[in-house]
C-alpha cells in the first residue's frame, strides 16, 4: 500500500467507524462525553518559554568567587543603570559573561584572568569612585585601531565591549525601550541538513 | 544512469548558475552539481529578537575564526570551519569566508554592482604594471548590458570612465542635508560621487534570478549535495572525461560523465583547488594557484558625526542616505603617488556611532550615546590589490576536509602599493567629512587580513599567452579545451570594483562560447 493511500484509509477510518456506531451509541449520549472529531488543532503552536527567559542563574561558574565580584563591580562601573533604563548587573551580565568566557578560544580566557586578577589585587571592589576612576583611565583614552599594548588596558576595552553588547542585548534592555526591540530583532536561520 | 546532459556545471553561484542560464536558454542540456543543501527560506528561517538567542548575538566563541560576518543569527548558513579546514602561515593569516549552498554566495552578497573598464582590462598599458586581460572593456560590455536588468540593478548614469554607464533602474532618490553637504565637499575637492548600483528585490540570488529559468527550458537538471573532487581526463585526448564526487550526507562517492564540455564556477580558491586536485589540471603555465588577489577594505576609515544631529535635534530630512565614490586616484598616467591604481569607497549618513569609540564609560558614556544617537557618517575604503606572483594557493597534502578532499594553503600578503593607498584613503576621507562640517571621531587606515571583502580573485587567469596563464579569453582552459573556469579565479586585475557583476557577464559570454563552439563540433 502506497503511503499516501494508508494515510487516506487512517484519516477516513475513524468517520466511518464513528457512523456504524452512531445508532448504538444515541442513548449513551447523554451520559457520556463524545469523542470529538480530529481537527488541525493536531498539530497546535504551543506558547513556549526560551530559557533566556526563565532568568535562572548559571548553576557552574568559570570565574573564581573574587575574580566573579570584581567582575560584577567593574559591570556596574561600566554600565549603571541609568535613565530607567537597567545597567549591566540588572540584565544579567557578569552571570552571562562568566557563561561565554567559559566556552570563549583560551587567548581570551587568558585576557579576562589576568585583567580580573589586576582588579582583585587592586581591591577594585572596595575602592571609592575616584580609586576607581584612576583605575579605569585606560578607558578615557582617545580609540585606536590597533588598541593600547598594556595588558590591562586591553581587557578593559574588551571588557567594555562585551559588558555593553551584553547589555544592550539582554531581554530587561529590550523590555525597558519603548520599542521593545532594541539589540534587534532579525531572521534566524536553523540548521540545515 | 543519467547521460542525456551535454554540459556538466560546477557550482550553482554567480558563475554556475549564470552558465546554467545562459545554456539551457541555449538549448544545451545542463547537468548542475553543487556542494552544498539547499535553503528554504521559507521553511529555515524564524524571526527572532537577540536576546533569544544562546549567546545574546555574541556567536558561539570560536566557531568562526575567520568569518566576521557570521552574526548568530545566520551562523548555520556559512561554511564550517572545523569541517572544512584550510591553512596559512602564521603570520599571514588568511580569511577565507565561504558559504556552501545552493545560489552559493549570491544568497548574501552585498549587491554592489559595477563594471570594470579598461582602467582594468587593460590597466599594463595604463601604468606598466601587470598583464592585460586578452579582452577590452568593449568585448564585455554587450554581456553587462543583457546581465544588468536580469539583476535588476539599480543606479545613476554618470559618465565616468572608471565605472561606465549601464542599463539601469533609474535611481531617483534625493539626498539627505547631511549627504549634500559632503557631495559639495567632495565637488570642492574634485572627487567623483555617485549613487549606489546595486542589484534590488527581496532576494537577489542565482536562485531566484538565474535557476528557476533555467529549469523551465527543461534542459537542466540541478544535484544539491554533491562535493565535486576531480574531473578526470581522457588518457588518449587530453579531455576531462569524468567527473568524481561525493555525496555530502552520506560521504558515498560516484562517478559520472563530464559531458561534451564541464564549466567550473566553485568559487575562486574552491575552482583552483578542484583543478590542482584534478592533477593539476590546465597548469602547463605554472600559473595556477598563483596571482591570488582581492580588495582590501578598510572598514570605517572615518567614522563622523554631524553636529547638528546631535542630542535628537536632526531636522527632517537631514540625515539618511549614501553613496559611492568610484576611484579618482592615477586616472591621469602622469599622476606621481606613492601608489599606483586606486581605491573607492562607500559612504553612509545616519545610525549610532560604535560605543567603542567613545572614550568614556559608565553614565558619560550612555549620556554621550544618548546625544549621538542617529548621528554618524561612516566610510569604507575598498582598494585595488595587485596581483603578485607570490600570492598563490597549492594544496596541502596533511590537511583533508571532512569528505577527504585534500585542503588549500593559502599564501597572501599585501604590501606597500596596499599600504599606501590605505593611509591616503584616510587621509582623504578625513577631508572630505571635515570639508563637510562633519566632526571626525575615528580615523584608521587599518585593513581587514586578506580574504576577508569576499572578493577573493585570480588563480586561474585568462591571458592571451598560455605560457602566463591558465585560460584563454573565453575563460577556456588553454590546456583542455572542455573545461571553462567562469568565476572570479579567471581575473586578471579587479579594480576596486565588486566584482560580482563582471563574473555573471563572464559566465554568460563564456557559456555562449560553449554552445557555439559545441554547434561548430568544436567541442
Amino acid at each position: 500500500m502506497k503511503r499516501r493511500d494508508w494515510l487516506r484509509n487512517a484519516i477516513t477510518a475513524p468517520v466511518g467507524a464513528a457512523a456504524v456506531a452512531a445508532a448504538g451509541a444515541a442513548a449513551q449520549q447523554q451520559a457520556v462525553a463524545q469523542t470529538p472529531p480530529p481537527t488541525n488543532s493536531d498539530t497546535p503552536k504551543l506558547t513556549l518559554t526560551s530559557i533566556d527567559a526563565l532568568g535562572a542563574p548559571n548553576r557552574e561558574r568559570f570565574f573564581a568567587a573574587a575574580e566573579f565580584q570584581a567582575l560584577e563591580t567593574l559591570a556596574k562601573v561600566l554600565v549603571p543603570a541609568y535613565n530607567g533604563r537597567p545597567g549591566a548587573v540588572e540584565a544579567g551580565v557578569p552571570e552571562f559573561l562568566d557563561f561565554l568566557l567559559s566556552q570563549s578560544p583560551a587567548d581570551r580566557q587568558e585576557l579576562y584572568r589576568e585583567g580580573l586578577s589586576q582588579l582583585v589585587a587592586a581591591g577594585f571592589s572596595t575602592l571609592d569612585a575616584a580609586g576607581q576612576k584612576k583605575f579605569l583611565a585606560p578607558l578615557e583614552e582617545p580609540w585606536t585601531f590597533a588598541g593600547p599594548k598594556d595588558p590591562l588596558a586591553r581587557f578593559l576595552r574588551a571588557a567594555k565591549d562585551d559588558v555593553v553588547q551584553a547589555t544592550f542585548n539582554s531581554r530587561d534592555w529590550a523590555a525597558s525601550s519603548k520599542t521593545r526591540n532594541s539589540g534587534g530583532t532579525s531572521y534566524y536561520y536553523f540548521t540545515i541538513e | 544512469m543519467k547521460t542525456d546532459y551535454e554540459v556538466l556545471i560546477v557550482g550553482s553561484g554567480a558563475a554556475g548558475g549564470m552558465a546554467a542560464y545562459t545554456l539551457t536558454k541555449l538549448g544545451v542540456k545542463c547537468l548542475m552539481l553543487d556542494a552544498g543543501p539547499v535553503i528554504d527560506f521559507e521553511r529555515h528561517r524564524t524571526l527572532k529578537p537577540v536576546y533569544d538567542l544562546p549567546y545574546r548575538g555574541f556567536g558561539r566563541p570560536g566557531r568562526f575564526p575567520h568569518v566576521t560576518q557570521a552574526s548568530e543569527f545566520d551562523a548555520n548558513i556559512w561554511l564550517d570551519e572545523k569541517q572544512n579546514p584550510y591553512t596559512y602561515a602564521p603570520d599571514e593569516p588568511y580569511y577565507w569566508v565561504r558559504i556552501r549552498s545552493l545560489g552559493g554566495k549570491t544568497t548574501r552578497w552585498g549587491r554592489a554592482s559595477w563594471r570594470l573598464s579598461d582602467y582594468e582590462f587593460k590597466c599594463k598599458d595604463h601604468d606598466g604594471h601587470g598583464e592585460n586581460w586578452p579582452i577590452a572593456y568593449k568585448d564585455l560590455a554587450p554581456f553587462y548590458d543583457r546581465v544588468e536588468p536580469i539583476f535588476r540593478v539599480s543606479g545613476r548614469k554618470e559618465g565616468f570612465a572608471q565605472i561606465p554607464d549601464g542599463v539601469f533602474l533609474p535611481d531617483e532618490s534625493t539626498d539627505s542635508t547631511s549627504v549634500q553637504r559632503f557631495l559639495a565637499s567632495c565637488k570642492k575637492l574634485n572627487v567623483p560621487t555617485t549613487k549606489q548600483r546595486r542589484s534590488t528585490g527581496t532576494l537577489a540570488s542565482s536562485v531566484n534570478l538565474l535557476l528557476p529559468d533555467a529549469l523551465a527550458t527543461g534542459n537542466l537538471t540541478i544535484v544539491p549535495n554533491a562535493i565535486v573532487r576531480e574531473i578526470v581526463p581522457d588518457r588518449k585526448t587530453g579531455l576531462a572525461s569524468k567527473v568524481r564526487f561525493i555525496d555530502r550526507v552520506s560521504k558515498r562517492e560516484y562517478e559520472i560523465p563530464a559531458g561534451r564540455a564541464v564549466v567550473v564556477g566553485a568559487s575562486a580558491l574552491e575552482s583552483v583547488r578542484l583543478l590542482l586536485n584534478s592533477g593539476e589540471m590546465g597548469n602547463s603555465s605554472g600559473t595556477l594557484g598563483r596571482y591570488l588577489f582581492d580588495q582590501f577594505y578598510v572598514k570605517n576609515v572615518v567614522t563622523a558625526v554631524v553636529p547638528e544631529a546631535k542630542g535628537g535635534q536632526a531636522a527632517r530630512g537631514l540625515m539618511g542616505g549614501g553613496g559611492y565614490i568610484p576611484r579618482f586616484r592615477n586616472l591621469a598616467k602622469n599622476e606621481k603617488r606613492k601608489f599606483i591604481r586606486g581605491y573607492a569607497y562607500d559612504f553612509g549618513s545616519g545610525g549610532t556611532p560604535s560605543p567603542r569609540l567613545i572614550s568614556a564609560y559608565g553614565e558619560p558614556l550612555l549620556k554621550q550615546l544618548n546625544e549621538l544617537t542617529g548621528t554618524a557618517f561612516g566610510m569604507t575604503t575598498m582598494g585595488e590589490v595587485l596581483p603578485r606572483y607570490e600570492n598563490r594557493c597549492v594544496i596541502n597534502k596533511e590537511v583533508q576536509d571532512a569528505w577527504g578532499v585534500p585542503a588549500l594553503h593559502i599564501s597572501h600578503v599585501y604590501t606597500d602599493n596596499e599600504f599606501e593607498m590605505a593611509k591616503d584613503s584616510m587621509e582623504v576621507a578625513e577631508s572630505l567629512c571635515k570639508g563637510a562640517g562633519f566632526e571626525v571621531l575615528s580615523k584608521h587606515w587599518e585593513m581587514v587580513p586578506p580574504g576577508e571583502s569576499i572578493h577573493e580573485l585570480g588563480g586561474c587567469r585568462m591571458g592571451s599567452d598560455p605560457k602566463k596563464s591558465v585560460l584563454n579569453g573565453y575563460n577556456q582552459l588553454h590546456d583542455v579545451k572542455n573545461v571553462y573556469v567562469t568565476d572570479g579565479s579567471s581575473f586578471v586585475s579587479g579594480g576596486a570594483q565588486n566584482p560580482t557583476l563582471t563574473i555573471l557577464a563572464l559566465s554568460m559570454r563564456a557559456a555562449e562560447n560553449i554552445a557555439e563552439r559545441m554547434k561548430r563540433k568544436e567541442i
